[in-house]
C-alpha cells in the first residue's frame, strides 16, 4: 500500500510529459480543425475537370490567361450549378447541383457547343423570360447562351462581325443605360496573333512574351434591345478606343451612388479606366481624378481581377486588385463622391500580396461576423519562373485574409485557409453557397490543373441570413440592386453583380453575417430602377427570396 | 673530393635552396601582382562595358574579376546591377550577388538610395532590413521601412536634420505621410518636392490625392494635370512638341522655372529645336554652378550634337569643377575632340582621366583631341590604354590599327587588331583587306 502511494519520480515525470503531449496534440487537432476555413471537396462531390489549354509548349500567350469560372441556377431549383469554362473548343462543363453532389449535364444543356479558346462567364436574365442566361468570351467569337426554361441552353454569337483575332476576357451584364433590361460589358486583352506566335527569350529561358510587346483590343459596350439581341457602341459612348489598353477585369457597380452604373476596367500594365455614368449610358473616363487608375505612387499596374464590397462598411463600395508579383494588390477606398485612396499600406496588405501574383478574387464574410473578407487566387504564368527567380514558383498558394473590422485585412496561415494547402496556378475564382448552409464555398479554376470546389468548413457559430432577388419582369435577376442591412448600430450594403473577379461569376443571391445577433434586421432595397423596398427579417439562418415590389 | 667534403656541399644546397625559393617567391611576387592587376582591370572593364549599356560583356567581367578576387565589394554590387540589365539577364545570379553585397556590407561603397530602391523593386525586403542595420542614414532607413513599417519609416524619417532637408527627404516624406493619410504633410512635402524639382511625376499625383482627399479639387485638378503631361513628357518623341508640353508645364507652376531639372529638360529641347538664342539667355538666367552634373550632360550632349562649343565653354566655365562627374567630363572630352587647338576643355578633358583614370571614353575622346594637336605618342598610348580598359570597341581598334598601318607599323597594327574580344567581322575583314593574317 505504502509502495502503492509512494510516487516513483521517473513515472510521475513521464506521465507528465506524456499528458503535456497529449494536450499539445489535442490542442493541435483541435485548433487546427477550428481553425480551417476551406476543405476541398470536388472528388466527393462528384466533379472531375481538368482545365486544357491545348499547350503544346510553344508559349502561346492566350495560355497566361487560363479560364474563368460560373455559379448560376439555370433550372431555378434553388441550388447553384456550376459552369467551368474550359481553354479549347468544346470543352466547357455544366454541373448540376443535387443538393449533395453534382452531376455533368454538358450533353443534354449545351447542345450547341463553345469554339475557340475559352475565357470567362456572366450571367443573368438578360431576355426577361425569368432564367438565367450567360456569356462565355473566348479567344475567338463570344456565345450568348439563352436558356430555354431549364432544359437546355440555346447558343447564339455575340457580334456579327467579331475583330479580328479577338480575344475577350471579362464581362459583365448591368442597366447601362438605364431603361430596365441588362446591357453587357465586355473586356478585351491584346492583339495576339495565334498562328504566328513568338515565344520571347526572357532571362535565362524561353517563354511567354511581356504583355506590352502586343497592342491592347478595344472593350465592347453592347445595348440590349430587352430581347437579348446586342448592338456594339462603344466607340460614340466614351469608351476607349486605341491599342493601350490590355484589359482583364471589370465591375459594374454604381460606384459614385448617383443612380446609374459606372464600369471599373483592370488593364495589364496600363492605367485602370473608371467610366462614369452620365445616366444615359454614356460615359467619361474618371480613372485619374478619381484615385483608382493607378496605385499611391502614380505607377500604372499589371491588373487582373477585381473584387468589390464595403468593407469598412461607411456606406461606399471599395476596389480591390489583384496584380503581377512584385507588385502589392491593391485596395482602393471609397469615400464617397467617387473619390478614392489607396489604402494598400494601412490595409497592411502590401508584403503578403508582392511576390504572389493574383487573378481571380471576392470579397466573402467568410465567417459570417459581419465583416466581408477577401480570397485571392494566385499563380504564375512562367511555368520556368523558379529558374530565373529562385524566390517564386509557378502553383502558388491561394489567399484568405481575414477582415479586421474595417481597418486591416490580415493573411491567414495558409493551413487554417485551406486544409491541405496546394500550390496551383490558380486564375478564374467565383463564389457561392452551394449547400446552401449559409457559408461561402469557392470555385478554383486551375490553369492544365484540377478544378477545385472548396466548402467552407469554418466552425464558427455565427448568424446570417441569405437573400434571393426576383427583379421586375425586365431584369429578373436584380442586376443592380443594392441590398442594406441595418443590425443595430451598424449597417452592410451589398449589391447583386454579373461577372466580377477575374473572367467569373458569382452566385447572383447575398450572404449577410451577422455575428451573435439574435434580433430581427432591417433589409432596405433600392431595386435596379430606383424603387425602394423595405423588409424586416426575423428568422436568421436560411435563405429569404424578397420579389420586385408590384405596382399595386 | 666532392664526397671528402660534405660540409661544401651542404653549403652548396643550402645556397641552391635559398635561391630556388627566392626564384619561386619572386615568381609568386609577379603572379600575385599579375592577378591582383588582371581583377581590377576585369573590374574596370565591366565598369566601362556597364557605362556603355553592354551588359553581357560587364556580366562577364564582373564574373572574371570575382573569380580572382571574391572580396570585392563593389564589383560584387556591379555584377548584381549588371545581371539585372539588359538581354541576358538573370534575375537569380543578381539577387544572389545582391546578397553577397549585403551579407558583406561594411560601408564601402557607401549605401545610397538609388540602390535601396532598386532592391525594393527586386523584392528584397528581409535584406534590406539587414542593410539597414548597418547604416546609419536616416534617410535610407526612413526608405528601407518605408513599406515594411511606415510608422518606423516615419520615425526615422524624423531623425533627419532640418538642414539635410533635399529633394529626397521631401519625394519620400510626402509618400510616407501619403501611406499614414497625412494629407496636410503630403501637402506640404510634395509642394517643396516641386520647388526643388518639379519634373517627379509620381510627386504629383501624391499631391493631387492629397488635395482630393481634404476636398480641395481645383488644386487637385492641377496636381494631376500635371502629372498627365509629365506623363506625355514619356511618350512624345518630337521635340517641338515637347516643348509645348513644357510650356503648359509652367502655365500650371511658374515655379518651375527656377527648377535645375526642368531647366535642364527645357534647355536641352530648346538646343534640339535649334533655338540657340534662347538657350544663351537662358543659361545667362540660371546658376550654372547650382547643376549637378546629371542636369549638364543631357545639355552638353545635346551641344555635342550641334558641336556648340561655345556654349559648352559656359557651362563649363561657371560649374563647380569639384562636383563634375565622369559622364559630364566624357561630353567636354568628346567636343574638345576634334578642335585644333587647346583651350579650357583641353583641361576638363585632362582633369576628367586624372579624376577617372579607368574610363575608357575618356581617354579615347583625350586621344582624339591630341592626335589633333599633334601629340601622337601621348595620343597612341592614350588609345592603347583606351582599348585594354575597352576591348570590345572595334571602331577604336580599327582606329588605332589603321594609324599604325599609316606609320608602317604593321606588327603593332597586328597586335592592336587581336586585342579584340568580339571577333567581329568588321576586324577579320579589316584584318583580310589589309594582308594581317
Amino acid at each position: 500500500m505504502n509502495k502503492m502511494n509512494k510516487k516513483n519520480p521517473l513515472t510521475h515525470s513521464l506521465r507528465t510529459i506524456n499528458f503535456a503531449i497529449f494536450l499539445l496534440l489535442t490542442h493541435a487537432i483541435v485548433s487546427s480543425i477550428k481553425a480551417t476555413t476551406y476543405t476541398e471537396v470536388t472528388d466527393e462531390l462528384g466533379i472531375n475537370f481538368s482545365h486544357q489549354d491545348g499547350r503544346t509548349g510553344e508559349y502561346q500567350f492566350t495560355e497566361t490567361a487560363g479560364s474563368g469560372v460560373g455559379w448560376l441556377d439555370y433550372n431555378s431549383d434553388g441550388n447553384i450549378d456550376l459552369l467551368i469554362v474550359n481553354g479549347i473548343s468544346n470543352n466547357n462543363k455544366i454541373y448540376k447541383n443535387n443538393g449533395t453532389s453534382f452531376t455533368d449535364v454538358t450533353e443534354i444543356l449545351l447542345p450547341e457547343r463553345n469554339t475557340g479558346k475559352g475565357m470567362g462567364i456572366c450571367s443573368a436574365d438578360i431576355n426577361q423570360d425569368g432564367w438565367v442566361d450567360f456569356l462565355i468570351t473566348n479567344y475567338g467569337n463570344d456565345f450568348l447562351y439563352l436558356n430555354n426554361k431549364g432544359k437546355n441552353f440555346v447558343r447564339r454569337n455575340l457580334d456579327p462581325q467579331p475583330q479580328p483575332y479577338q480575344w475577350s476576357t471579362s464581362c459583365s451584364f448591368a442597366d447601362l443605360d438605364n431603361d430596365g433590361d441588362l446591357d453587357l460589358y465586355v473586356v478585351r486583352y491584346a492583339k495576339f496573333l495565334l498562328d504566328s506566335n513568338k515565344a520571347c527569350q526572357l532571362d535565362n529561358a524561353i517563354g511567354y512574351c511581356n504583355p506590352s510587346a502586343y497592342e491592347g483590343q478595344n472593350d465592347g459596350l453592347y445595348i440590349n434591345d430587352g430581347k437579348a439581341n446586342f448592338t456594339e457602341v462603344s466607340k460614340d459612348r466614351g469608351i476607349y478606343i486605341g491599342t493601350k489598353d490590355r484589359g482583364y477585369g471589370v465591375i459594374i457597380s454604381d460606384i459614385d451612388h448617383d443612380d446609374d452604373m459606372d464600369i471599373y476596367v483592370a488593364n495589364d500594365g496600363t492605367q485602370n479606366r473608371l467610366y462614369v455614368n452620365n445616366g444615359k449610358g454614356f460615359f467619361t473616363d474618371n480613372g485619374l481624378y478619381s484615385g483608382t487608375a493607378i496605385n499611391q505612387n502614380g505607377t500604372p499596374e499589371s491588373s487582373m481581377g477585381i473584387a468589390i464590397s464595403d468593407i469598412d462598411r461607411d456606406g461606399f463600395q471599395d476596389l480591390f486588385i489583384t496584380h503581377y508579383s512584385m507588385e502589392t494588390n491593391t485596395i482602393y477606398q471609397n469615400y464617397g463622391e467617387g473619390n478614392f485612396s489607396d489604402m494598400t499600406h494601412l490595409f497592411g496588405l502590401n508584403q503578403s500580396s508582392y511576390m504572389s501574383m493574383g487573378w481571380g478574387t471576392a470579397f466573402a464574410d467568410i465567417n459570417n461576423n459581419g465583416f466581408d473578407d477577401l480570397i485571392v487566387a494566385n499563380g504564375h504564368i512562367h511555368d520556368f519562373i523558379k529558374k530565373t527567380d529562385a524566390r517564386q514558383t509557378y502553383g502558388q498558394l491561394n489567399q484568405i485574409f481575414l477582415n479586421q473590422k474595417g481597418k486591416k485585412l490580415v493573411l491567414q496561415k495558409p493551413n487554417e485557409s485551406f486544409a491541405l494547402p496546394s500550390k496551383k496556378s490558380s486564375r478564374g475564382l467565383a463564389i457561392a453557397d452551394w449547400n446552401n448552409d449559409g457559408k461561402t464555398d469557392l470555385a478554383i479554376n486551375n490553369i492544365v490543373d484540377k478544378f477545385e470546389i472548396f466548402k467552407n468548413t469554418d466552425k464558427n457559430t455565427n448568424n446570417w441570413i441569405g437573400i434571393k432577388l426576383i427583379g421586375n419582369k425586365i431584369n429578373t435577376s436584380a442586376v443592380g440592386a443594392v441590398v442594406t442591412l441595418k443590425n443595430g448600430e451598424f449597417s452592410q450594403r451589398k449589391e447583386i453583380l454579373s461577372g466580377t473577379s477575374f473572367m467569373s461569376h458569382s452566385d447572383l443571391r447575398i450572404i449577410f453575417g451577422l455575428g451573435n445577433t439574435k434580433q430581427p434586421v432591417e433589409i432596405s432595397i433600392k431595386w435596379p430602377d430606383g424603387k425602394i423596398s423595405s423588409h424586416s427579417i426575423k428568422k436568421h439562418n436560411q435563405y429569404h427570396t424578397l420579389k420586385y415590389p408590384s405596382q399595386t | 673530393m666532392f664526397i671528402s667534403t660534405p660540409s661544401k656541399l651542404k653549403q652548396l644546397i643550402g645556397i641552391f635552396i635559398i635561391l630556388f625559393s627566392a626564384v619561386i617567391a619572386v615568381k609568386l611576387y609577379k603572379n600575385h601582382n599579375a592577378t591582383s592587376q588582371e581583377f581590377e582591370l576585369n573590374k574596370y572593364r565591366g565598369d566601362n562595358a556597364f557605362k556603355s549599356h553592354h551588359y553581357r560583356l560587364a556580366q562577364n567581367y564582373y564574373e572574371k574579376s570575382l573569380s580572382q578576387n571574391p572580396n570585392q565589394a563593389e564589383a560584387t554590387l556591379m555584377a548584381a546591377k549588371s545581371f539585372m540589365r539588359g538581354k541576358y539577364q538573370n534575375f537569380n545570379k543578381s539577387i544572389d550577388y545582391y546578397k553577397k553585397y549585403i551579407n558583406h556590407f561594411d560601408g564601402n561603397p557607401p549605401l545610397n538610395l538609388s540602390l535601396v530602391n532598386q532592391l525594393k523593386d527586386v523584392g528584397m525586403h528581409d535584406d534590406l532590413i539587414i542593410l539597414s542595420s548597418k547604416t546609419h542614414n536616416n534617410l535610407l532607413k526612413a526608405s528601407i521601412f518605408e513599406e515594411l513599417d511606415t510608422e518606423k519609416a516615419l520615425w526615422h524619417l524624423n531623425q533627419i536634420p532640418l538642414d539635410r532637408h533635399n529633394i529626397e527627404y521631401y519625394l519620400l516624406a510626402a509618400r510616407i505621410y501619403s501611406n499614414l493619410h497625412q494629407f496636410d504633410n503630403v501637402i506640404i512635402n510634395a509642394n517643396k518636392a516641386i520647388d526643388l524639382s518639379g519634373m517627379h511625376k509620381n510627386n504629383y499625383y501624391l499631391l493631387s490625392q492629397a488635395y482630393r482627399n481634404i476636398k480641395e479639387f481645383t488644386k487637385a485638378k492641377t496636381a494631376i494635370q500635371s502629372f498627365q503631361i509629365l506623363n506625355l513628357l514619356e511618350t512624345e518623341n518630337n521635340n517641338e512638341q515637347l516643348l509645348i508640353h513644357l510650356n503648359a508645364l509652367i502655365e500650371l507652376n511658374k515655379n518651375l522655372i527656377q527648377s535645375n531639372d526642368f531647366n535642364s529638360y527645357y534647355i536641352t529641347l530648346l538646343i534640339k529645336t535649334k533655338q540657340l538664342d534662347k538657350v544663351e539667355e537662358r543659361l545667362s538666367s540660371i546658376d550654372i554652378s547650382s547643376l549637378s552634373s546629371k542636369n549638364k550632360v543631357p545639355i552638353l550632349s545635346a551641344l555635342n550634337q550641334i558641336n556648340a562649343i561655345e556654349l559648352a565653354r559656359i557651362i563649363y566655365n561657371e560649374s563647380d569643377k569639384n562636383q563634375i562627374k565622369a559622364d559630364e567630363y566624357i561630353q567636354y572630352c568628346q567636343l574638345v575632340a576634334n578642335l585644333k587647338t587647346k583651350n579650357e576643355l583641353y583641361t576638363a578633358c585632362k582633369q576628367g582621366i586624372e579624376k577617372n583614370p579607368h574610363s575608357a571614353a575618356l581617354m579615347y575622346w583625350f586621344a582624339i583631341h591630341l592626335l589633333n594637336i599633334d601629340q601622337k605618342p601621348a595620343a597612341y598610348r592614350y588609345m592603347e590604354d583606351a582599348i585594354v580598359h575597352a576591348p570590345w570597341v572595334n571602331s577604336w581598334i580599327i582606329h588605332l590599327a589603321k594609324l599604325y598601318l599609316i606609320e608602317g607599323d604593321v606588327e603593332s597594327a597586328k597586335k592592336v587588331l587581336n586585342q579584340s574580344v568580339t571577333n567581329s567581322q568588321i576586324i577579320n575583314q579589316f584584318k583580310l583587306s589589309n594582308s594581317l593574317y
